[in-house]
């Protein structure tokens, strides 16, 4: 069992680092250094550190396993991106390399072990096409019903070793079931990142936020650990001038997404100050359900928190009662339908 | 890439801000070295002891006082690793010539 110490320190950690995003040096005899590491690996916060004496063989492995999964996912996303784009096919990258390099200026500040690609749903035969033809093949099953309708993704392998497998998304899933119309939005304005002389479309900073507000509740719902989540949220809110927080919270309330963006607000005020505009919203959408300290330890050290059954999270993060009856339709249906997959019917 | 097409980097003046880091490269340091991936052509490449050295000054923007590049990257390892001048301009030569085979570095103009 993770001590509290040990959570005390990450939290310590993620503060001091949100404050100055720099790896931080801890002497080496600092105590429970061997639980802070474990924490720091389950949250995929590895290089939070600097290199240590006790830790550097381990640091060493941790770094070179990032760098044998984020390289091919880098030449991925340098070989697909135009390849889209001759197609004219609207896509963007999430999560993954680009993003870690946006808020980290680090292509390998934690591993992604695929490429993440969102496009919109009548595209996506298109963009099934577009990867075929690059050599990359469906994994077995991804081509049932249930894979493309409920899910609403495919993976694909890749064609060398040089590559990595791709990802393929249609909806943008708010945990209490998909997003048809709040899709579009996310594809209708992109940013540009340069990778190698091309350049690659992602999220603009309030889409980036909406969607790290949704992995945080899909973490709390899976009971993953993703402490990483947490401080990429907190980077980005701390660069997003005023003009865009305030849009951010326009875009929540029309996405559905207030309760879900307060919920994970309160989360990053455990380890980064809000302005004071965020703060308002927090008074505005005052919620008690579970306190910071309960939710951070949700977050970061889920085998070791209270139990958060998923009808009740749905029940309580969705903004409006009727989410909620279409939340709890899909819920009922995803049940169904992945037993189903399971027993063969499609 | 013959040999016949990469520039002389001993015999040329070939200064720092001629010689520049490829768009195509991408690095990350650990343990004792540095990955690098070309994205052009999907190769990776590790360097460490006197290579990473090299690297490291040519991506920091190490300014080397006017001298062309090749000498001041020669007398660097020279105090570093307290070798001899021919030793450290041949392991400099070489470093840059597999750089620039590598399409990890080129010379700006070419």
């Amino acid at each position: 069992m993770t001590s509290s110490p040990s959570l005390g320190e990450l939290r310590e950690l993620l503060r001091e680092f949100v404050n100055e995003p720099r790896a931080k040096k801890l002497p080496n005899n600092t105590p429970n250094m061997e639980g802070l590491w474990a924490l720091l690996i389950d949250n995929r916060l590895g290089n939070l550190l600097c290199e240590n004496d006790q830790l550097f063989a381990r640091q060493t492995a941790y770094k070179q396993a990032i760098w044998s999964v984020n390289a091919p996912a880098l030449s991925t996303i340098f070989l697909l991106a135009p390849r889209f784009e001759e197609n004219f096919i609207p896509y963007i990258f999430i999560k993954g390399p680009l993003m870690l390099h946006e808020l980290y200026d680090d292509y390998f500040f934690r591993g992604a072990t695929d490429v993440d690609v969102l496009v919109a749903s009548r595209d996506f035969f298109r963009a099934d096409t577009v990867l075929t033809e690059a050599g990359f093949t469906l994994e077995p099953g991804c081509e049932s019903a249930y894979w493309r309708i409920f899910l609403g993704e495919q993976h694909y392998s890749p064609p060398t070793e040089e590559l990595t497998t791709v990802d393929l998304h249609k909806y943008v899933r708010h945990p209490s079931g998909r997003a048809a119309q709040s899709m579009e939005k996310f594809l209708a304005r992109t940013l540009r990142q340069s990778i190698g002389g091309n350049s690659a479309a992602v999220p603009t900073q309030i889409n980036l936020a909406l969607l790290l507000v949704m992995y945080l509740l899909k973490g709390i719902m899976k009971y993953e650990s993703v402490g990483y989540f947490l401080l990429d949220l907190a980077i980005l809110l701390t660069r997003m001038e005023e003009e865009a927080l305030r849009q951010l919270i326009v875009e929540a309330e029309e996405q559905r997404l207030t309760i879900a963006l307060c919920l994970s607000l309160r989360a990053v005020r455990m380890i980064a100050p809000l302005s004071p505009m965020l703060e308002e919203e927090l008074k505005r959408r005052r919620s008690t359900f579970v306190s910071e300290e309960d939710l951070f330890r949700q977050l970061v050290l889920p085998g070791q928190a209270r139990n958060w059954p998923r009808l009740k999270t749905i029940i309580k993060t969705c903004d409006h009662a009727n989410d909620l009856f279409q939340a709890l339709a899909w819920e009922v249906g995803r049940k169904i339908a992945q037993r189903a997959y399971h027993a063969r019917w499609f | 890439m013959g040999m016949s097409d990469q520039p002389d980097i001993a015999s040329q003046d070939i200064f720092l801000e001629t010689l520049v880091v490829s768009e195509h490269a991408i690095a990350s340091e650990f343990g004792n070295g540095v990955s690098i991936m070309n994205l052009e052509t999907s190769a990776y490449y590790r360097l460490e002891g006197v290579a990473w050295f090299v690297w490291l000054e040519l991506t920091q923007g190490h300014i080397f006082d006017d001298r062309p590049i090749f000498e001041g990257l020669s007398a660097d390892i020279q105090d570093a690793y307290r070798v001899s001048a021919d030793v450290s301009r041949r392991d400099v030569g070489s470093v840059l010539r597999d750089l620039l085979r590598a399409g990890l570095i080129t010379v700006r103009g070419r």
